[in-house]
């Protein structure tokens, strides 16, 4: 669920610096690719479990 | 999680249910021509969430995957929410030692408060100890009058006030009087009462549950119950005091707005000002947390009696008695 723009266009437009979204994923669903943003981003794992791959390792975070 | 800059990552669902993940990402970068690198892992690779090589091209990243499809909220991702609301420490005006039985409060404290979670009864005698101690608490004291005791009886104005005792999840937790402003002509003088709108006083005893944000729920309830839908029920009509904030925030949730205010004797306690609310009797109530809200404050087709049992017929003033000072002071007191 995207919370500041459901585009690329609309973000920018919107909300040009900062991005919020709320993603739901299943387990053994990954939530995006493999990936390293330009800037910094930040995580909360609300409900359920998770595993997160970080830097070539996993981890399990904690709520 | 804390995702420095340039830092490989993604989050993969585990366990037997969804994974609810809030993001929050800058963009102050995004915007300068630093676009987002998707890199190949052998532990991504593992868990199908690595690209197919090296890109910077979102299109070649989720090429296989697809991009995330926006969607609304479906029940069970989020648990129900209990607010912590420490388990009431009285049942039946007297203290529980050790466990106490049956549902406890907090449990019945969440956001999903319906109207039918209160249960209302008529003031009784076995009640008068807990009223007592309510009374009595600091933070009804100075809104609500001296405790019940000898110079006072709560069960003696059953004609002109109504009171009763509002329970949750079985266990009182606060007190609510109704009468019609027209059996206090001079009273309603002094407040604008009218022909046809009552007046309620209300409390919640229990400190627990102070600041929880029952108040507002319960006095809903409690005029759904008795005068929701009534042909003779005008509006409502409450003299709080001034200074008496958390009640005033109560009403400003309920609609009501504020309509004057002066300064008045007010039994022994001296004169104090007092801000008259009232809420008339067209259009639906504000909808709150009560899930099960639905009827609106509009006139019936059909003339119900009032469950509250406050007729004008009974009271002092129809009667062609003025109230007594005693009458006055528990009612006006809060």
């Amino acid at each position: 669920m995207p919370l500041t723009g459901i585009d690329a266009a609309q973000a920018q437009a919107w909300f040009p610096m900062l991005g919020l979204s709320i993603r739901v994923v299943a387990p053994g669903e990954p939530s995006t690719t493999y990936h390293a943003e330009a800037d910094q981003e930040g995580f909360l794992v609300l409900a359920g479990e998770a595993i997160l791959i970080i830097e070539g390792q996993e981890r399990a975070p904690s709520q | 999680m804390h995702c420095p800059p340039g830092t490989g990552h993604d989050f993969v669902g585990a366990g037997a249910g969804p994974c609810v993940l809030p993001c929050a990402g800058s963009r102050r970068l995004l915007t300068q021509a630093a676009p987002t690198s998707y890199f190949t892992d052998p532990v991504a690779a593992r868990h199908d969430a690595s690209p197919p090589q090296d890109t910077q091209d979102a299109e070649v990243a989720y090429a296989r995957i697809g991009p995330s499809v926006p969607v609304g909220y479906q029940p069970g991702w989020l648990p129900q929410r209990t607010q912590t609301v420490p388990t009431c420490s009285v049942a039946n005006g007297r203290p529980v030692t050790g466990r106490a039985r049956g549902p406890r409060l907090r449990d019945a404290v969440t956001e999903n408060l319906r109207h039918d979670s209160f249960s209302f009864e008529p003031l009784r005698h076995e009640h008068l100890g807990t009223l007592a101690r309510w009374l009595a608490a600091d933070h009804v004291a100075p809104w609500f009058g001296p405790p019940a005791g000898a110079e006072e009886d709560p069960l003696g104005e059953r004609d002109a006030v109504r009171r009763f005792v509002a329970s949750l999840a079985g266990r009182p937790i606060g007190l609510i009087q109704i009468y019609r402003w027209s059996d206090f002509p001079d009273n309603a003088a002094a407040v604008g009462g009218r022909i046809g709108e009552v007046g309620i006083d209300y409390l919640i005893g229990e400190p627990e549950l102070i600041g929880r944000g029952l108040g507002p729920v319960l006095i809903e309830a409690f005029l759904d119950r008795f005068c929701s839908g009534r042909g003779d029920v005008a509006g409502v009509r409450v003299d709080v005091s001034e200074a008496n904030e958390r009640s005033w925030r109560c009403l400003q949730k309920l609609g009501f707005r504020r309509e004057g205010e002066g300064s008045r004797s007010r039994g022994r306690r001296g004169a104090i000002t007092s801000t008259f609310a009232t809420r008339q009797g067209r259009g639906p109530l504000p909808r709150l947390r009560c899930s099960g809200w639905s009827r609106s404050f509009a006139a019936p087709r059909h003339h119900r009696a009032c469950a509250a049992g406050c007729s004008r017929s009974t009271g002092p003033a129809a009667q062609g008695r003025a109230p007594s000072r005693s009458q006055w002071r528990a009612r006006s007191a809060r």
